[in-house]
């Protein structure tokens, strides 16, 4: 009942697509989040499902009905703004009552159920108070409160904890989980933070510029991005990653890079041979980069950043950009100014065409199962 | 002279919805009290305006004793019409956009996201515009010099008309006129604050 389909739907402002075709199928109960850099269209996208966006393109359904033509008040949809938008001039408790207000709810029946959405939230003893007395974190459970108390199917939420200070952000973000859990209903959620995406998501669905990237479990997301930008945009440090000419000696087949030939694991080697690929990108995460006497590259040591539990390397390889290298705090790190050699696992190689920036990949798995 | 209210209400009536006329709207503030007043003289006129004749009328509008003092009143709103339209739209300015969709995302129609959102947001504004108006209406001189000179028979006599008339033959009767003047304004503002800031929200304030 709470699933939300997205098919070819467009957005333009000026003849500008701020989202270009967008198909997206989002499973009831399901946590999905929506991430891209910042004027991607994720907002836009967001707004379309609530209703407060006219679609240019496509249709869209939540629930079995196609709800492009259906007001937004009607679409069984409640949503968290990140301003949270409360009511100024109303105590928490009409805050909250509001929807049940607007929908000509019975007072008893709105007074049982804004008691318990304040219970739910832990806001029982603000009741009386005014946004303006609250803080930061209590205005926006007053926001999911408001938001909860119509029990509705879908719930859309745009960047609802960027407001807060990053302890909070923790705090909050394990709590909205948990309320997801117990709710049972399908969430959309808005975030640039992969942070947010990777711990809260069932799947990320990754914009870039109104385009969709690639939708899949957080995990497949990191271990298989479909293409460069998702590869670069998810993980921090970033994934290394460098270009270069596809060399066959026999029946290997490696990349010459800066300092040194890569050699491709067989499968993907097989790929490269039979579409003829010239140029390729490949991409290591910092985490996967180890530093033996055997290695593919030669490397400079730039500087060595210890952030306590981990430490990073900073290599330089004859030119920009940098490779970083993460490091376990009880392995012996190197001196500025070493020379070393870099080396990598055969699968955790990513490999993508220069020309597209499409994954060079032997089986691409379907992801499109939710969990 | 309950003017300011009724001001309000219509500059406000007229703001909703309506971002087409603003210009048409705001006007008024650029034109001056005499340019107003002989336009509306023309508007008035039993032979020639345009009012009577879309009343199907034939009544001289500025000395008929029944309508003289509507019609002074009428030149009046006009003439704070500009104002008010502009505060107003100031006001629905700091409305914050994403508090009305919130609204609209919970269910509430247009009317209720007017009443329950919109008007408690401006009700600052609208107690500013209030006092303001009502001062102003106590003290509206042009237009009635200009349109009735006070008459007929009196009709249209206000006070700082009236003071202006005393205070050419009368100067002392005149003062003590300023003075009771200044103190009904004074006391009307005090007893407006008074009854309506509690009605009102300010933004980010505490009470309420
Ligand atoms: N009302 C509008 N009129 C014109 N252009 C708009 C409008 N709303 C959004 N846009 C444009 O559409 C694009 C997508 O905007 P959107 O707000 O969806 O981005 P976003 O991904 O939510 O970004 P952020 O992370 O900064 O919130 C942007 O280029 C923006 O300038
Ligand atoms: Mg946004």
């Amino acid at each position: 009942m709470g699933q939300v389909v997205l098919s070819g739907v467009t957005k333009r402002f000026d003849g500008l697509a701020a989202v270009d075709d967008l198909t997206l199928d989002v499973a009831d109960r399901e946590f999905l989040v929506l991430l891209g850099p910042s004027g991607c269209g994720k907002s836009t996208a967001l707004r379309m499902i609530a209703g407060l966006e006219e679609i240019d393109e496509g249709t869209i359904w939540i629930g079995d009905r196609v709800v492009n033509d259906v007001e937004a008040r009607d679409r069984d949809i409640a949503m968290v703004f990140q301003t949270y938008a409360l009511y100024p001039h109303m105590t928490v408790a009409a805050n909250i009552e509001f929807p049940l207000k607007a929908r000509k709810v019975a007072p008893d029946e709105r007074a049982r159920l804004v008691t318990e959405a304040a219970e739910t939230l832990g806001l029982s003893d603000l009741l009386d108070r005014r946004p303006a007395q609250l803080s930061g974190g209590q205005r926006q459970r007053v926001a999911l409160a408001r938001a909860i108390v119509r029990r509705p199917a879908v719930f859309l939420m745009d960047e609802p904890l960027s407001n807060l200070d990053a302890k909070l952000r923790v705090q909050t973000r394990a709590e909205l989980v948990d309320l997801h859990r117990r709710l049972e209903a399908t969430v959309i959620y808005v975030t640039h933070d992969q942070v947010e995406a990777m711990t809260m998501g069932s799947r990320i669905a990754i914009l870039d510029q109104g385009v969709l990237q690639q939708v899949a479990p957080p995990q497949e997301v990191y271990e298989r991005p479909a293409n460069l930008f998702v590869a670069r945009f998810i993980g921090n440090p970033p994934m290394n990653t460098m270009a270069g000419e596809v060399v066959q000696e026999g029946a290997d087949v490696g990349v010459r890079l800066r300092g040194g030939t890569i050699p491709l694991p067989s499968g993907i080697a097989g790929v490269v041979r039979e579409r003829d690929l010239a140029e390729l990108i490949v991409g290591v995460r910092p985490e996967h980069v180890t530093m033996s006497a055997d290695g593919f590259i030669e490397a400079t040591v730039v500087v060595v950043e210890s952030l306590g539990h981990e430490r990073h390397v900073i290599c330089d390889v004859a030119g920009p950009p940098f490779v970083i290298v993460r490091q376990s705090i009880d392995e012996q790190p190197p001196a500025e100014g070493d020379i070393v050699r870099l080396s990598t696992e055969a699968d955790s190689l990513h490999v993508f065409e220069a020309e597209t920036g499409e994954r060079v990949d032997t089986d691409v798995p379907s992801g499109a199962a939710p969990t | 002279m309950i003017l300011g209210l009724g001001l309000a209400l219509l500059a406000h009536q007229r703001v909703r919805g309506i971002g087409f006329f603003r210009t048409v709207f705001s006007s008024t503030v650029a034109t001056s009290v005499a340019v107003a007043s002989v336009m509306w003289i023309t508007l008035l006129n039993p032979q020639i305006g345009l009012i009577n004749y879309y009343l199907g009328t034939n009544i001289d509008l500025l000395t008929d004793p029944t309508w003289a003092l509507v019609a002074v009143s009428a030149t009046t709103v006009w003439l704070s019409l500009g104002v008010t339209f502009i505060v107003m739209s100031a006001g629905l300015q700091g409305v914050p956009e994403d508090m009305l969709e919130a609204a609209t995302v919970d269910g509430a129609g247009p009317w209720m996201r007017f009443r329950k959102v919109t008007l408690p947001l401006l009700s600052p504004t609208l107690l500013f515009s209030l006092v303001v108006l009502t001062i102003n209406a106590f003290q509206s001189f042009g237009q009635i010099d200009l349109l009735t000179q006070g008459g007929p028979n009196g009709k249209t006599d206000v006070i700082v008309y009236n003071l202006v008339q005393t205070s050419r033959q009368v100067p002392g009767r005149a003062a003590a006129q300023a003075v009771v003047l200044f103190l009904i304004i004074f006391t009307l503002t005090l007893v407006q604050l008074r009854f309506l800031e509690r009605r009102v929200h300010y933004e980010g304030g505490v009470g309420g």
